[in-house]
Order: structure tokens, then C-alpha cells, then sequence
């Protein structure tokens, strides 16, 4: 089943996808919460919007427009773990700015009027005193985006074509395609996929319930 | 001069994930309508054929895809009453002051991390081997066989399998519902006599609409558009009569190659989801109650 690869596959995918989008979904919603023009909430709308289309409608287009960026603009998106990545990063783009979104509204904006005044140029403003005040809701989109993309079967298998770049989903599904009938094989195999899950959630257990708790409240 | 510096900011802040989404999400989609009035075989040097909206009359015909319709369908309401009364009741024991409530509340949320994909793998075993074992020792074959090979069954099979992966999802939404009444409600209503069930239905109840909102749009939506666990668990099932629409809509595109016909039915499935969730949360909405 080629775990460890697999293991490390999903591993590097999951952490770069997950670190990125926090880092400018934060960005993005705090600079549209905090700018109250007529192209914030426009721009903010096609965000909640699009939540609504099922990935199947998106599926095809998207495989085409990206083996025309990779064939036309010589950037490769289709079968590297950094295309998947890129991908990963505009699907989860909607929810995680909703989420931001409402948190960066109910800060007192005279934090930053403060910080402002004492000579905080806006990166410093974001940085220093908007992200650490963000980390409960950042706990909760780190949560939900990891179990997404760690879990993920269907947009992996569409785009990595190379055995060696399978996650871990995709591997189990073409280990169980292979050894269909020898089931204590097939069990171990699941045992062996099951077991990172249960460390994540042993080491995250208060942080997942605390924080899928206040995202559905909000 | 403050307007151009600003202006800067705003683009440094917004556009990088602005243009991600751009060209994983909205160009798709709108490239994705364009598809759809074609007949092609998704080989890039054969033609399209412009068909207008052929593709779309065609599917009201269609057997198979007006079967996964109803199929979903059936699969759909069954799963929301299931999973959201499983987790209504998960979420009140856990919330009780019983002992075992920690416990109760990691071993049901475990199968939501675990994913679909791997569930179904599991669960396809166990139906396999274990229901059938159960069943020749208890002598209950009518229960306990594989229900993976009968066409009602399976449908059931797969309402119980989601069930299982979602009610802890659910549960953790209600919780946090349930602890947010506040406890002076309460005790005004156990002052005035008011027993364990009255209190249940006109307090509980009522106040909980809003968590009630958000897990109804969740367990809608993720029941309509579910695939992992079909593929894993069924592979559309004996004889496609567990086919859903997700999967209709995957084995039309990469399976038979209709790459046209295939995105039509994509779009009309965005219609359907879109439709019936914005129905749904604009009717549990005026039902929320205000404390």
C-alpha cells in the first residue's frame, strides 16, 4: 500500500494547504470586514455564494482550465502536489473567509484605531494585534480545513496521475481496487490509515469541539 | 495621497486568495456553463459540438440519472431525520450530567475525522462478514445478512453508514446550542413546575432552532452531494440502484466520456442543492425565536 509515502504525501499537502489558507483568508477578511465599500461586499458575497456548487459541477471545467494554464503558461498544475495544493486552497477559500469574516466583526475597531495612532503601519496593525486576537477562530479553520483535506479522495484523484504522489485516500482506494477479497490484508491497511487520526484528535480533542461548537453558533 | 496607499493595502490583503479563487472556482464554474451546451468526448482533438440545450432535454429522460434522482432523494430525507435525531439525543445525554458523557461524546464524533472513504471500506466488511456471521449464529438471517447485495438494503445501508460518520458533527452543533440557554430560563421554569418533557418542548426546543438551522443546511447539503462513502461502500450499488446523483453525474463524465451531457447534469445539480438550501434556511430562519 506504500504507506509511509502515502503518510508523507499527505502530510506535506495537508500542513502547506492548511498554513496558506489561514494565512490569507485572515488577510482577505480582514480587509473586507474592515473596508466598508460597495466592491467589499460584492467581492464577499461571490465568497458565500459559490459555497453553495457542488464540487462535481466544478470538477470538469477545472481539469480542463488547468491543463491549459499548465500547457499554455508552462506552470504545473496537474499531477504536482503543488497544483493540489493551489486547488485546495481556492476550494477552501469560501468557508474560511465567512469564518474570519464574522469573528473580524465583533473586534472593537478602536483596538486598531489605537494602534494606528501610536505609528502601526497596517501590516504591523494585522500582524501584531488583529491575528493573535483571531486564534480561537483560527483553531476552528485549521480544524475543519485538515479533517477536508486530509480526507479528500475525489479532487486528488483527478488531478495526481504519478503512484509515487498518492495521499492517503487514494491509496487506500487502489489498495482495496487490488486485494478485494483478502480482508485481514485490507483491514490492517485501515487500521494503519486510522492511526493519525487518532493521534490528531487525542492532541487536539478540547480545540475541535470548542471550536466546531462556536463556528456553527457564529 | 491616503487614498492610493490604502488602495494598496486592500489589493496586497485581498487579492492573492481573491485570485486563487478566481481560478479554481468562478472561471470553472462559468466555463462549466459554456460546456454544457455541447456534445463532447473530452479528447481535445476531437470537435465540440455546439447542441444548445439538448443536454439538458436529454436528461429529463434519462432513466438512470432520473433513478439516482429519486434515489438521492430518499436517501436524503431518511439521513436528515436519522442523523439529526441521533445527534439531538447524543448531544442531550452528553449534556446530562451522566458520567460517561466525555467518552460517549469522543467515541461518537471518532468517525467524522475518519473520512468517508475508509468508513465505507469498513463498513463494507462488516456487512460483508460480520452481519452474515451474526446472522448464521443467531438464526436472524432476515436481518443479519449482507445488505450490500440487496437493492432496498443497500440504500439503508448507506443511510446508516453516513449516519454514523455525521451524528457526531451534528452532536458537537447541538451541544453547543444546548449550552447556550441560559440557565436562568431554566430554573424560572423548574420553579414554576414545570416538568423534565414540558420543559423539553416549549424551552429546549424552541431555543435550539438556531443550531437546528445550521445542522438541517449541513446534513441536507453533505446527504445531497454524497460520494465518498458511495463509492466505497456500494460502488453505486448491485446494480446502479445505489447510484447518486454525485456519482450519476462522476460516471457520466470520466465513465462514458459525455463530457457535455455530463457537466449539464453537473449544472442541474447545483440548481437542485442551491435551490433547496436557500429554501430551507430562509423557512428555519422565521422560525427562530429570539430570547
Amino acid at each position: 500500500m506504500n504507506f509511509l509515502n502515502a503518510l508523507a504525501n499527505s502530510l506535506y499537502i495537508t500542513i502547506l494547504s492548511v498554513l496558506i489558507i489561514v494565512v490569507l483568508s485572515s488577510m482577505t477578511a480582514w480587509m473586507l470586514a474592515r473596508t466598508d465599500n460597495k466592491l467589499s461586499k460584492i467581492i464577499f458575497m461571490i465568497f458565500i455564494a459559490t459555497m453553495l456548487i457542488p464540487f462535481q459541477t466544478l470538477m470538469m471545467p477545472l481539469m480542463q482550465f488547468m491543463s491549459t494554464i499548465t500547457n499554455t503558461l508552462h506552470i504545473p498544475m496537474i499531477n504536482t502536489r503543488e497544483g493540489l495544493i493551489f486547488m485546495h486552497i481556492g476550494f477552501s477559500s469560501s468557508i474560511s473567509v465567512f469564518l474570519y469574516h464574522g469573528f473580524v466583526k465583533s473586534i472593537p475597531i478602536t483596538l486598531e484605531e489605537a494602534a494606528t495612532i501610536d505609528g502601526a503601519s497596517k501590516f504591523g496593525v494585522f500582524w501584531r494585534i488583529i491575528f493573535p486576537i483571531l486564534k480561537p477562530i483560527t483553531v476552528t479553520v485549521m480544524i475543519l480545513n485538515v479533517i477536508n483535506i486530509w480526507n479528500d479522495y475525489l479532487l486528488p484523484s483527478l488531478t495526481l496521475t504519478d503512484k509515487g504522489l498518492r495521499t492517503i485516500p487514494l491509496s487506500t482506494f487502489y489498495f482495496f481496487g487490488e486485494f478485494t477479497i483478502q480482508w485481514n490484508l485490507a483491514m490492517a491497511g485501515l487500521m494503519l490509515t486510522i492511526i493519525p487520526v487518532v493521534i490528531f484528535y487525542v492532541l487536539a480533542q478540547k480545540h475541535i469541539i470548542k471550536g466546531i461548537g462556536e463556528g456553527a453558533v457564529k | 495621497m491616503q487614498n492610493k496607499n490604502n488602495k494598496g493595502w486592500y489589493l496586497l490583503f485581498t487579492a492573492p486568495l481573491f485570485i486563487i479563487f478566481l481560478t479554481v472556482v468562478v472561471i470553472p464554474f462559468v466555463i462549466g456553463i459554456y460546456y454544457s451546451f455541447f456534445k463532447w468526448d473530452g479528447i481535445a482533438a476531437n470537435p465540440k459540438v455546439f447542441v444548445g440545450f439538448d443536454n439538458f432535454i436529454k436528461l429529463f429522460g434519462d432513466t438512470r440519472f432520473l433513478e439516482s434522482t429519486w434515489k438521492t432523494t430518499l436517501f436524503t430525507i431518511l439521513a436528515v431525520i436519522s442523523v439529526n435525531i441521533i445527534g439531538l439525543v447524543f448531544a442531550l445525554l452528553v449534556t446530562s450530567k451522566l458520567r460517561t458523557s466525555n467518552a460517549a461524546r469522543t467515541m461518537v464524533f471518532m468517525p467524522y475525522l475518519i473520512g468517508g472513504l475508509i468508513l465505507g471500506y469498513i463498513w463494507q466488511f462488516i456487512f460483508l462478514d460480520v452481519f452474515t456471521l451474526i446472522g448464521q449464529i443467531t438464526g436472524l438471517e432476515n436481518v443479519f445478512f449482507n445488505w450490500l447485495i440487496d437493492m432496498d438494503f443497500a440504500l439503508y445501508a448507506l443511510v446508516f453508514v453516513f449516519t454514523w460518520q455525521m451524528a457526531g458533527y451534528i452532536m458537537i452543533i447541538y451541544i453547543a446550542g444546548i449550552q447556550s440557554i441560559p440557565n436562568d430560563v431554566m430554573e424560572a421554569s423548574m420553579i414554576d413546575g414545570a416538568s423534565w418533557l414540558q420543559r423539553l418542548k416549549n424551552i429546549t426546543f424552541p431555543l435550539l432552532m438556531p443550531a437546528f438551522t445550521i445542522s438541517l443546511f449541513l446534513t441536507l447539503s453533505s446527504a445531497f452531494k454524497i460520494y465518498d462513502v458511495n463509492l466505497s461502500l456500494t460502488g453505486g450499488g448491485p446494480a446502479n440502484s445505489t447510484e447518486m446523483f454525485a456519482m450519476n453525474i462522476y460516471n457520466e463524465i470520466f465513465g462514458y466520456g459525455n463530457y457535455g451531457y455530463g457537466q449539464a447534469k453537473a449544472i442541474i445539480f447545483f440548481l437542485i442543492v442551491a435551490a433547496i438550501t436557500l429554501t430551507q434556511v430562509y423557512i428555519t430562519k422565521k422560525r427562530e425565536v429570539e430570547l
